[in-house]
């Protein structure tokens, strides 16, 4: 008996140009890898064997990563790790290499980019909420033709993302916040090191003599995809104290979907947002 | 079957791969060099630790065919028994090792950090193994080995 | 808010095989031509470092023979004597008194063999530094032990066993003597918890065990540290959920045993060396006796923090939270 077995070609593109005529060709057979950390487990759980794996990370373009004119740039093959040993960046957005270091290990983090965690589109992936907070815009191309989108738009469910089956994500690009601004991140997950996160929190927050100025705070893990909470402008110009702190908490917690999973309940969820809301205000009032 | 070339602990490989086969498969059964571990297949556990271009990263997650063109090390590659690495001989001493299943993963990932970081603070070397799990030693001296292979 | 918490337990574990299973265990050495002691006995290694304790306690008995002229043969039940399983703590105390009795019986045989060449009695011959020594001062080697060994026509292997003391399957009413021997440990715990997340940091372990006579310190301390360890992970981490009978925490990514980071970075282990009923070599089992006291002291040490007892394990941050919310619901 003769078993013919697809075998899966492995294709190493120079240009962005290149991979994506080779997705066209591939279509649904063809796959994007950049850290590809999630990638095998992936295909295991879909039981797919793809046509051909595009290995995106020998494309000098798709490796920028510039800060410049307080516009950050990360090409989508650029890793955790390579990030994090930016200092600049570190200085700037504590918040950001908080949430990037609570992501998997040092291995992990040696092969996995930030665009992927985008790509991968999972509710629990650490880096969301501070990029919603950030305000990144994801930025696509087809070799052609660029789209630029903000990354609440591009992402629209658990692992259903805005690209279209020619696209690739080229960058991620954002503004650093003006100086005034003050980030949190936090996350609560079942151990304290390789953890899926039960809840996880970023904030971004600024003071005009100590009133509140700008905020903005995303959740993740509490619904099919990070949350951006909405509803805050009713705080704006409200002092810092324990009051507008309880009132930030119950707009919130109200933006919430959480639902029960092997991890915890809904309403542990809903119960660990007050706490972490809490939390990272107090940490933010102590500094002052 | 697409063509895999590599270089292994400083020697040239060539072999053909299923492009999708995890490249610790390829280095414990194609090549035997079995001091690297599978314990979890889904970077969890970092027993399969290797350095791919002097960097720690968890060979289960790797496609084989990701490896094209790259160097590798792997524990056989850092010491053994005769020659042992400084890390080797430190997490030894310390009682850093029990069942030893996890102890390659371990010096692997020392190993990615001291290539990085010949002089550690002891929270980077935390940091350094906080992606490999042991069940029998409760990590402290494990941690202690490695610092003290670099006062060495 | 962060609040701290001290908490104590004390626990009592029983160790070798109990009700009436006989717990015996056999050791063979052997001296042979390259002048080195060979010792085999079938007790599995599991990482608790048994070859290193049995190598150690022959040293001692044979006058503190060094390690390199000790080689440990690999444990092999159709090679070797059987040590018995590795199980119940028992090796170091049952292993442990074989050895000492086979290095005894050794010890006698090489100066029942040097005697005659020293021309004196064998309870007059001293070995000390590898050598054989009659009350004159007067000294032959190993080596020369082993060729009149072979002149005599005397093996020089021996083996020593060791049997604990039998016990019997406890009555009706749960009484007897169903357990030979007992380990101890009284261990405290520091903690901190997140009283509005729930999350709970160990700050420290301090254990007091008493174990009998420590025979390997390192080794002693390393199988505390690890106990601790894997008793944190019951404790606080680790949880076997199933559905309709299929599990659902079937990885490491959804069974979680601590990492580096939920172990605090000071764990000490303080040693009580209380003398044993039985045996000569005085040391106890310590291996599931160091477990036991963990998640009593760190519960209580949450309850010292927050005022709450976790009646589950483990204490994951729902749990904590949970039972906070219980006791203060207008929190």
């Amino acid at each position: 008996m003769e078993v013919k077995s697809e075998r899966t070609e492995y294709l190493f593109p120079k240009l962005i140009d290149e991979a994506c005529k080779l997705k066209e060709k591939f279509g649904a057979g063809g796959r994007f890898l950049a850290g590809g950390t999630d990638l095998l487990l992936l295909l295991d759980q879909l039981n797919e064997k793809p046509k051909a794996l595009i290995d995106i990370n020998r494309i000098p373009e798709l490796k920028t990563f510039t800060i410049s004119d307080s516009l950050v740039t990360i090409g989508a093959a650029v890793t955790y790790n390579e990030i994090l040993e930016n200092n600049e960046l570190c200085q700037q957005l504590p918040f950001l290499e908080k949430a990037i270091r609570s992501i998997g290990g040092v291995q992990v983090r040696n092969m996995a980019t930030l665009v992927g965690n985008i790509a991968n589109a999972s509710p629990a992936g650490d880096s969301l909420p501070a990029l919603y907070v950030l305000k990144a815009k994801v930025c696509t191309t087809d070799g052609t033709n660029q789209r630029e989108i903000a990354i609440e738009d591009f992402i629209l469910g658990v692992r259903k993302i805005n690209l279209k089956p020619n696209e690739l994500i080229s960058h991620i690009k954002f503004k650093l916040p003006k100086p005034a601004f003050h980030g949190e991140f936090e996350k609560i997950g079942l151990r304290k090191a390789m953890a899926i996160s039960l809840v996880s929190l970023a904030l971004l927050i600024s003071l005009d003599e100590l009133k509140i100025d700008e905020i903005y705070i995303a959740l993740g893990s509490v619904a099919p995809t990070v949350v951006n909470v909405g509803g805050l402008d009713a705080i704006i110009g409200k002092p810092l104290n324990q009051k507008t702190i309880a009132e930030i908490v119950a707009i919130a917690a109200n933006n919430a979907k959480p639902i029960d999973d092997v991890r915890g309940s809904a309403e542990y969820r809903r119960m660990a947002i007050t706490g972490m809301v809490k939390r990272s205000l107090n940490k933010f009032i102590d500094k002052n | 079957m697409p063509t895999l070339k590599m270089i292994v602990n400083n020697e040239p490989i060539t072999l053909e791969v299923d492009a999708l086969r995890p490249l610790v498969d390829v280095l414990r059964e194609d090549l035997g060099l079995l001091g690297t571990k599978v314990g979890c297949r889904e970077g969890e556990c970092g027993a399969c630790t290797i350095l791919l271009d002097g960097k720690a990263v968890n060979s289960c997650l790797i496609p084989a065919m990701r490896a094209h063109g790259c160097s590798i090390v792997t524990i056989e590659g850092v010491g053994d028994v005769d020659n042992p690495h400084p890390v080797q001989v430190s997490i030894t001493e310390e009682g850093g090792v029990q069942c030893g299943y996890c102890t390659p993963g371990f010096v692997m990932s020392a190993v990615g950090l001291l290539n990085k970081s010949p002089n550690p603070t002891e929270a980077e070397v935390r940091e350094a193994i906080s992606g490999n799990l042991c069940r029998c030693t409760g990590y402290n001296r494990i941690v202690k080995g490695i610092l003290k292979s670099v006062e060495k | 808010m962060k609040k701290k918490g001290i908490g104590f337990a004390s626990a009592w574990q029983g160790s070798n095989l109990h009700f009436g299973h006989p717990d015996v265990s056999t050791v063979l050495i052997e001296l042979r031509e390259d002048q080195k002691f060979y010792v085999g006995v079938a007790a599995a290694d599991l990482g608790q470092g048994i070859p290193e304790t049995t190598a150690l306690i022959v040293s001692r008995v044979l006058g503190n023979l060094p390690l390199d002229k000790i080689v440990m043969i690999d444990p092999d039940t159709g090679a070797t004597p059987d040590g018995g399983a590795t199980g119940a703590s028992r090796q170091t105390s049952v292993t442990g008194n074989a050895a000492f009795n086979a290095a005894n019986n050794m010890l006698d045989l090489l100066k029942s063999v040097s005697s005659e060449l020293l021309n004196t009695s064998p309870s007059e011959v001293e070995f000390k530094s590898a050598a054989f020594f009659n009350q004159d001062g007067e000294n032959v080697t190993l080596s020369d032990v082993i060729d009149e060994a072979k002149n005599i026509g005397t093996s020089l292997s021996v083996i020593g066993s060791f049997k604990a003391p039998s016990t019997e399957d406890l009555d009706e009413k749960g009484q007897g003597y169903g357990v030979n021997q007992f380990g101890y440990a009284t261990y405290v715990a520091e903690v901190e918890v997140d009283t509005e997340t729930g999350e709970v940091d160990v700050l420290k372990i301090s254990t007091f065990v008493d174990a009998g006579r420590i025979i390997r310190k390192i080794g002693a301390e390393m199988q505390v540290e690890g106990g601790v360890t894997m008793a944190l992970g019951h404790t606080l981490t680790e949880e076997f959920k199933q559905e309709n009978g299929w599990p659902l925490t079937d990885s490491f990514t959804t069974y979680l045993i601590p990492s580096i980071y939920d172990v605090p970075p000071e764990i000490s282990a303080h040693f009580v060396e209380e003398e044993v009923p039985f045996g000569q070599l005085g040391a106890k089992g310590l291996a599931e006796l160091v477990l036991v006291p963990v998640a009593p002291a760190v519960i209580n040490a949450i309850y010292d923090a927050v005022g709450v007892y976790v009646t589950s394990l483990p204490a994951t941050p729902e749990r904590v939270l949970q039972a906070i919310k219980d006791q203060t619901p207008d929190l």
